[in-house]
């Protein structure tokens, strides 16, 4: 029986403004005035109120973590540059670099869980990244642990279903030294926060048995109030499994985990800024054990052909995946029969519930029987709890009474578009620099910057081995120190191609200038993936944008400007957006009323090939007597480098890339690298060239000695040599008898003959003849090795 | 046979190192709190169900406990001198390990009912308060979004637990 406690009528039809807002707020629904009003005219026309599921379902599928409404907002732009106003539909303008640069070998872009590209023969990668900033910075496991199940599950439901190869992880935190004294109530410690999130992805990916090998961890005061988790990835799967299609009259079949009351409201929390008033049903607790079972026997069914179409309930939990599978059709759910943890939801929670580790499958009725007992006998739960029709509408039936009854078209399309205002103003150049500084104490302060020194404890706590498929593994070289540029996998035993996955991140450029953050962090993806022989010219990226207070023009503004980036610097490279998501509002408004919002974020992943696995390439100094190059051009800028925030210097020029220039020299060292010219190739970002050659020497643990006054771009200060973190840099070791060869192939490119590997240990830096700074590796490694502790 | 509620602990051998243990304290250092001197720790299993003792002492002897490096007690778990701050899940939130722990119960071929809940337990010996504990109860070891703690004194006259105090009906 349903009671009235059970099934609410929410009383929408008269409700003046204000009961509109107030019962937005009240519900936690997360929709302005504008969409209430939107739902109430629906109503109206309906005749009557809606239930508590029918409202709700609509506030989950407006809201802008499901629906994306910022980036499909028509935004009013006035750029301070240009001196002019314009529209601009952000997701516009990413989707225009994909339809206009038509690879042929992007087999499925923004249309389903994951972005797919070809891989070979007859196989398909597919690569997803999700953020879960919310739910990690009140319950770092849960909630970090969550977000590696929850991508894991984009992966299952992507197309048929893809295998899942490799997890990627990047975090923001504040600094680990943060004062206790300093944060409110209800806000974790950075520390507290970074064991937990570690733990938290390090438990569900290990125990899930999918290699965590790419990633990176970034550490500033904005992240305090707001840490931020970005999940991702990799899945392989047949071709001929990339599309799939519900039909009416398919079951709909709920499988894995059962449905308690935990993580309600996810998606229009996820939507909303933190604060110290946040209910215990938000958060999600992860249980990897059962999604492995899952997984294992999703693959088995996905090649028995058992089903049709499969999705993955994340935010918005059943509402979310049956509307978005029903769309073109029209569903009717029997709620009664969903799998439950304990007895007492509302039919409202179990169809709104985010409990973890559940798929939606679109079964065929003839299929039914075989599905569901292939699933028992893997100990995995699979329940019919409907069916797709062809209607139109969603009808949800609790013990034979209706519940709810929404229109399909209503519900995806009758959401209104968002008008709004943003600015760009340029912010006016830096006047200090740094002056009497000490080149080898500061190489020291730069290699103990938490943002450069190792990640090691952190990296060594994941299995990257696990699945026997990692091929370049984040540490490299002979004691396995040194950092990897990307990881390389070989997930076919039959072929020797790879996958590449790198990555590129760096919000102190974004303060400045949100243009240059977008090109200098895509291109660092890409710079990655050349490094260790991936394919320049088959790069896909995909995008995570994580903004503060977008309701602000001036934050949007810089949104805006950030995407531009995006679109102009992917053109030029000819490379492809295949996936893409925001998280919004990652703001905290204190007691007093004051709001923290996180720095302007991007994070740029990409996803490549190499022909040849036995052709990668690794970032530690090889054989004493080589030839160390730096390829690309030196220039002034320091704009959000790690050495003006050493010397506390805001502003600056923000390094640019220039993709005419360093994309011929992307092709030829790709081609240098595949014909075994390289000995080890690494990437100069934060921190600049001196720190990049230092992470190559602590990786070979071989010495080496540079002179600045063969670095490309003379006349250059010292200090621009050691530290610019100029964009379009790679460092090349070279063996003798192969110098003529890659000089020759080099020609007419910025590439310096900078120096040589040394059997002794010293890192020697110098101007001509001039010795200006030592460094003994021990020293080196001491400082980089020892600065993160657990 | 009626309903009976039992609560096993589990912790390392004396001559095993308790690496979160080390951890806490390390932790309750950079707090800035100098007085604790040690630190142990424990997982908790709260068992609801008719069940005889024989059988939790399979559950907790077959189940719980790694014999190389761990054993078990029933009942409250205490440590003598020491205080005591037991961390547990609020009622609603997903506690996985219960859910596995049920389900290897069943496993083991113990058909009865049981309702599981799983805990932590720290131990500290130094010269304490149990404002001190609070704080480090809040800074390290509970969130108190999705967790309860509570602090315990330490016992006076009860060494190394009750075995039958576990059980309450």
């Amino acid at each position: 029986m349903v009671t009235s406690s059970q099934v609410k009528e929410i009383n929408l039809l008269k409700a003046s403004e204000s009961e509109l807002v107030a019962l937005s707020q009240k519900h936690l629904l997360s929709l302005d005035l504008k969409e209430m009003k939107a739902i109430q005219r629906h109503f109206q026309r309906l005749g009557r109120n809606p239930t508590d599921c029918e409202l709700e379902t609509i506030a989950q599928t407006w809201s802008e973590h499901c629906v994306h409404k910022t980036f499909k907002a028509v935004i009013n732009y006035h750029d301070g540059l240009e001196k002019r106003t314009r529209k601009v539909v952000c997701l516009n303008e990413i989707a225009r670099v994909t339809r206009r640069l038509r690879k042929r070998w992007c087999l499925s872009v923004f249309q389903d869980n994951a972005g797919i590209i070809e891989f070979t023969d007859g196989w398909a990668v597919a690569f997803k990244v999700e953020t879960h900033n919310h739910p990690s910075a009140l319950e770092p496991y849960g909630g970090a642990g969550t977000g590696v199940g929850g991508v894991i599950r984009d992966i299952l439901g992507v197309g048929l279903g893809a295998k899942p190869i490799l997890n990627t992880d990047v975090f923001c935190f504040g600094p680990l030294d943060f004062s206790a004294e300093e944060l409110p109530e209800g806000v974790l410690h950075p520390r507290r926060i970074f064991k937990g999130v570690v733990s938290g992805v390090r438990d569900y990916g290990n125990r899930m048995g999918i290699p965590t090998a790419n990633g990176a961890i970034i550490f500033d005061p904005g992240y305090v109030y707001n840490c931020l988790v970005f999940c991702g990835t990799v899945g392989i799967m047949p071709e001929n499994k990339i599309f799939k299609k519900v039909s009416v009259g398919d079951l709909i079949v709920v499988a894995g985990g059962r449905t308690g009351r935990d993580g309600i409201h996810g998606a229009t929390f996820s939507s909303a800024s933190l604060n110290k008033n946040i209910p215990t049903s938000v958060v999600q607790i992860g249980n990897p054990i059962v999604e492995k079972k899952l997984l294992d026997v999703l693959m088995v069914a996905r090649d028995l052909n058992l089903y049709r179409a499969i999705t993955d309930c994340g935010a918005g939990g059943l509402s979310s995946a049956i509307g978005e599978m029903a769309r073109d059709t029209g569903a009717v759910v029997w709620l009664e029969r969903v799998p439950l943890k304990y007895a007492d939801l509302a039919p409202w929670e179990i169809w709104l519930s985010e409990s973890q580790e559940r798929m939606v499958l679109a079964v065929p009725p003839e299929n039914e029987e075989r599905l569901v007992s292939l699933f028992q006998n893997e100990d995995v739960e699979a329940t019919v709890i409907g069916q797709f029709t062809d209607s139109g509408q969603l009808l949800l039936k609790y013990h034979d009474h209706t519940v709810g009854e929404l229109n399909l078209n209503f519900l995806h399309h009758g959401l209104p578009r968002r008008k709004l205002q943003a600015y760009f103003h340029p912010r006016p150049p830096a006047r200090i620099t740094p002056e009497n500084v000490e080149w080898k104490e500061t190489l020291r302060q730069l290699l103990t910057d938490p943002v450069i020194a190792s990640k090691e404890v952190v990296i060594r706590q994941y299995d990257h081995e696990v699945q026997a498929q990692t091929i370049i593994k984040p540490l490299t070289g002979v004691e396995q120190s040194g950092p990897s540029d990307a990881v390389v996998l070989k997930p076919l035993a039959e072929s020797w191609a790879g996958v590449v996955v790198g990555c590129g991140i760096n919000p102190f450029y974004g303060e400045i200038d949100p243009y240059a953050m977008a090109g200098c962090s895509l291109e660092e993806a890409i710079r990655n993936v050349v490094c260790v022989g991936g394919d320049p010219f088959r790069v896909a990226l995909l995008d995570n944008f994580c903004w503060g207070e977008t309701s602000q023009p001036e934050s949007l503004g810089r949104l805006v400007r950030c995407v531009e980036g995006c679109r102009d610097f992917a053109l030029a490279y000819g490379a492809p957006f295949i996936s893409g998501k925001d998280s919004l509002n990652n703001y905290f408004r204190k007691e007093d009323g004051s709001v923290s919002s996180i720095p302007p974020t991007l994070l740029i992943s990409a996803l490549s090939t190499i022909p040849d696995v036995r052709k990668a390439c690794t970032s530690d100094l090889k054989k004493p007597g080589n030839n160390i190059y730096l390829c690309g051009v030196t220039r002034e800028e320091f704009g959000g480098s790690r050495y003006y925030h050493l010397f506390h210097c805001p502003g600056g020029q923000v390094p640019l890339p220039r993709p005419a220039e360093t994309r011929p020299l992307m092709k030829k060292l790709y081609q240098a690298i595949r014909n075994r010219w390289v000995a080890a190739c690494h990437d100069c970002s934060e921190g600049g060239f001196i720190v990049a050659l230092s992470e190559m020497v602590i990786g070979g643990t071989w010495g080496a000695e540079v002179d600045l006054t063969k670095v490309n771009g003379q006349p250059l200060k010292i200090d621009a040599c050691l530290f610019s973190e100029s964009q379009g840099r790679f460092i090349v070791e070279v063996e003798q008898e192969h110098q003529e060869k890659f000089e020759s192939l080099m020609e007419g490119q910025p590439v310096g003959l900078v120096g040589r590997v040394l059997p002794e240990s010293f890192l020697t830096v110098k101007l001509g003849q001039e010795i200006l700074f030592q460094f003994t590796i021990q020293e080196l490694a001491r400082s980089w090795k020892g600065a993160i502790g657990w | 046979m009626q309903k009976l509620i039992w609560l096993v602990e589990v912790f390392y051998r004396p001559e095993v190192t308790d690496g979160a243990a080390e951890a806490i304290r390390k932790a309750v250092e950079e707090l800035g709190i100098s007085v604790v001197e040690k630190v142990w720790t424990s997982s908790l299993y709260r068992l609801e169900g008719m069940l005889e003792r024989t059988s939790i002492v399979r559950i907790a002897r077959e189940l719980l406990t790694d014999p190389i490096s761990q054993k078990y007690r029933l009942g409250f778990p205490q440590r003598p001198g020491a205080w005591s701050v037991q961390v547990w899940y609020k009622p609603g939130v997903t506690d996985t390990v219960a859910e596995t722990t049920q389900k290897a119960i069943l496993d083991l071929g113990i058909n009865t009912p049981v309702t599981v809940a799983t805990g932590r337990c720290y131990f500290f010996q130094g010269k304490l308060r149990e404002n001190i504990l609070v704080s480090i109860a809040r800074a390290l070891l509970a969130n108190e979004l999705i967790e309860i703690f509570q602090v315990y004194q330490p016992s006076r006259g009860k060494k190394n637990g009750d075995q039958q105090s576990g059980k309450r009906n």
